[in-house]
């Protein structure tokens, strides 16, 4: 019973139909984002299980479906003691990667970076993710304020941590606290000028007493200071 | 007088499948050059036997198949016109449905398909569900339903829309005693209500008590258009078989005109003889039990259109 | 209009009392439970498991959905020979499509959106989250996505001659055109011209559904989504599907019922 009638239009309108669609799907690359990966390196893990994820996760659609499930291995894999043996040398890597399938989960930053800095002493990889995490989420407050505690307590780490958290900072919106960490860590590294800044940064726009008077007293006691060290590089120029 | 008006008319009709891979490619031609004419309120049988390619012409006349050659008419019209199909109804072998919906449901369905709405809707399928015989079981899911349930049920979506023209293909296929009685009578009702059937068998008792005429089809050639009453008035001559006491059967050795030599008990005769074959049996003293035909005259008739021998008693059992 | 609605109607009808709808529950159980182990194991963000884990649960279920209800209708209508019956009814066999289309559509939804609305009331009661308004866009393109699929499986049960056949067409359509959302990145990469042609004619052929997947960045900070978007992937996925629909309907008209 072909419909004659329907045919003789049908054929027409079905190539200017899928004209349209072809012209429709070449603007659609804009909205469509391939799965960037930090990088191809598979470090400290098999290449293969790497190469396998990723092209799984870059095809399938299902990208933060596969990180959240890789998020169990990583589990896995710190709460097997066997792998203490090596100092659990794959985990930075491990995070990494879960970080790559699944850039918005925050509990790998937190707890990667924790286990990395406060568990095996791995400051310098800590702070790498920590700021891959930033980058991925600047909203995500507690991934700058833990970045900003390791900084404090890491001398070893100011020349790049530092600099990052002026960064977030200058982008506004950083919490009170992560300035007021900031300011100190300036201060243990003897950079007086700079925590002034930051302190006369709080005064002028926190609303809580408690901070204002807080920054009041920090501001007291950096001034001293300032005056004592201007007074002994004028004597030892 | 007028010429009569036709609900079919076929012309030429041919259909030919290529099946097989492409490279031992396999013709068959299902239908060759049908030309045929179904008038208006008569019940037209299509006779054939398995593959004769009844089903395909149903398949050409309803739009499902493309004619490789020929042409169609159906109640003046074209079968892709809606109008037309609107007053059609169309009963597939072995009718299947979804399960998961009641009896009624279906029906209302199909009468929506039909263009009923509301009241008219529900008052059309209170009337078919009672002439189909289906009311009690109206409610129930058709995954219940018996064979016969779902064969009345089919007739019910066929006539929902009252339709001038009621194509059925093998419709008393899967039916018991009582089921098969049933829907003969509802095509004899059907019939005197003036719808036009067109009815796809090969159960020749159907035929016989239905239809007005019948066409022959064998090997897709239509062999013979004939009316019924002609062919059960015909001078056909059908065989009989003729029962012996078994103390008798050798004496049935060299009685003329035997069909099949007696098995054990009897012997085959031709119509044409059977007088004469009493009568020497009875002058040798050949105790008969009895004498009974072996096919009906519209078998007959048809088994002599298609070329085919009428069947000996032990096939009749076996069939 | 009125014959397709009755078919639509007489679809819905016939998927939503199917046994196979069952499927729907097993995959809320299961994604739930996945949900709630995952997040004992994360120390924290339940809410974006639930979110990450439900729209994967909806695009699965009504994948499968789709998946099982073509198999199903595909004996009923096809080897069962009830689609007959229906076209030798005063309906076109566009009216006819159209309304299986909606039909199944219509079930899908239900089963998409039942299972988005289990999800947020699960955020919201245990994971102690706000629901998004991402995750609501994100739903909506999921339902773009389960039409685009929902036409391009009807078309393939109109091409299709056996269920096996349709159930794999169907399954292999959805990969691709998952990864079809990343040819352009392909594109990009060093390969041969041929292989690049190759590449940009599939493009055009195959759905792009990653074009939909807005569940992978629901929580993206970088994401600016707005009504250019809304606009252009609303358009594609519709013509697309008339495309599907155009092609199946012309294959309706010229399918021989053997």
């Amino acid at each position: 019973m072909a419909n004659d009638r329907f045919l003789k239009w049908a054929v027409p309108l079905l190539i200017f139909v899928f004209l349209t669609q072809a012209y429709l799907s070449s603007k659609l690359d804009r909205w469509v984002h391939p799965a960037p990966f930090e990088n191809s390196k598979a470090g400290e893990l098999d290449p293969k299980i790497v190469s396998s994820l990723r092209a799984a996760a870059f095809l399938s659609g299902y990208k933060v479906l596969i990180g959240h499930a890789f998020w169990i291995r990583v589990i896995q894999y710190y709460g097997d003691g066997f792998n203490g043996s090596d100092h659990f040398s794959k985990l930075y890597d491990y995070c990494r990667l879960a970080s790559d399938l699944n850039p918005q989960f925050i509990s790998v930053y937190t707890y990667g970076a924790s286990v990395l800095a406060y568990q095996l002493n791995r400051m310098d990889e800590a702070s790498k993710l920590l700021q891959k995490g930033i980058l991925a989420n600047p909203n995500a407050n507690n991934l700058k304020l833990l970045l900003a505690a390791m900084a404090y307590h890491n001398s070893a780490n100011y020349e790049r941590e530092i600099p990052f958290l002026e960064i977030q900072i200058a982008q506004g919106n950083a919490p009170t606290m992560l300035i007021n960490i900031l300011a100190n860590t300036y201060k243990k590294a003897g950079r007086t000028d700079d925590a002034i800044r930051l302190w006369l940064q709080i005064l002028k726009t926190t609303d809580s007493d408690v901070q204002k008077y807080e920054a009041a007293q920090k501001l007291k006691e950096l001034y001293a200071i300032s005056k004592t060290k201007n007074s002994l590089e004028k004597v030892n120029p | 007088m007028t010429s009569p008006a036709y609900a079919i008319q076929i012309k030429d009709l041919s259909k030919t499948y290529k099946t097989g891979f492409w490279l031992k490619p396999k013709v068959t031609h299902a239908l060759k050059n049908l030309t045929l004419d179904v008038f208006e309120k008569e019940a037209f049988g299509l006779l054939g036997l398995n593959g004769a390619g009844k089903t395909t012409a149903i398949k050409i006349i309803l739009g499902f198949l493309a004619p490789t050659h020929g042409s169609v008419s159906i109640l003046g019209g074209k079968i892709s016109d809606r109008q037309v199909r609107n007053q059609i109804g169309y009963l597939s072998e072995l009718p299947y449905f979804s399960r998961q919906h009641t009896g009624r449901e279906l029906l209302e369905y199909f009468g929506s398909l039909h263009g009923f709405s509301g009241s008219a809707l529900s008052k059309r399928v209170y009337e078919v569900l009672e002439l189909v015989r289906m009311t009690k079981a109206a409610n129930d899911r058709v995954s219940g339903y018996s064979k016969g349930m779902l064969q009345r049920i089919g007739i019910g979506q066929a006539l929902i829309g009252k339709p001038k023209l009621l194509i059925c293909d093998e419709p008393m296929s899967g039916l018991d005693p009582v089921g098969y009685k049933e829907m003969r009578d509802i095509f004899i009702d059907l019939k005197k209500t003036g719808t036009t059937l067109f009815l796809n068998t090969h159960i020749m008792d159907e035929v016989e008590r239905v239809c007005d005429r019948i066409g022959i089809l064998h090997d897709g050639q239509l062999k013979e258009v004939a009316l019924v009453p002609d062919v059960l008035q015909s001078s056909i001559n059908i065989d009989y078989w003729v029962d012996v006491d078994s103390h008798d059967a050798s004496k049935l050795s060299g009685v003329p005109f035997q069909k099949s030599v007696a098995e054990q008990n009897g012997m085959q005769i031709s119509g044409l003889v059977l007088p004469e074959t009493l009568t020497l049996l009875s002058q040798r003293q050949v105790k008969t039990k009895g004498v009974r035909p072996l096919s009906s005259v519209m078998e007959a008739y048809f088994l002599k259109t298609i070329g085919a021998q009428q069947p000996t008693p032990s096939e009749r059992v076996s069939s | 209009m009125k014959r397709i609605f009755h078919v639509t109607t007489f679809t819905f009808r016939e998927l939503i009392r199917s046994k196979m709808l069952y499927i729907w529950l097993l995959s809320a159980i299961v994604f739930c439970l996945l949900a709630f182990l995952l997040s004992i194991l994360s120390f924290g963000e339940v809410h974006k498991i639930f979110m990450d884990l439900g729209l994967v649960g909806m695009e699965w279920s009504g994948t499968l959905v789709l998946l099982l209800s073509l198999a199903v209708t595909y004996n009923t209508e096809f080897e069962q020979k009830s689609i007959y019956l229906q076209l030798a009814k005063p309906i076109t066999r566009g009216e006819y499509l159209l309304g299986r289309v909606l039909g199944f559509f219509s079930v899908i939804s239900l089963v998409v959106l039942g299972m988005g609305l289990l999800i947020a009331g699960l955020v919201a009661f245990v994971g102690g989250g706000q629901v998004s308004p991402m995750f609501f866009y994100s739903s909506v393109f999921l339902l773009i996505e389960m039409f685009v699929l929902t036409t391009l499986g009807l078309t393939f049960q109109m091409i299709g001659t056996s269920m096996v056949g349709v159930v794999l067409y169907s399954m292999f359509t959805i990969f691709l055109g998952h990864c079809v959302g990343q040819v352009e990145w392909l594109l990009n990469q060093n390969l041969a011209p041929a292989v690049k042609t190759v590449l940009r004619v599939v493009h055009f052929f195959l759905p792009n559904l990653e074009a939909f997947n807005l569940k992978d960045r629901i929580y993206d900070p970088n994401l600016i989504f707005g009504w250019e978007q809304w606009r252009e992937v609303l358009l594609y996925g519709f013509t697309y599907s008339f495309v599907v629909f155009l092609i199946g309907w012309i294959n309706l008209e010229k399918r021989e019922f053997m």
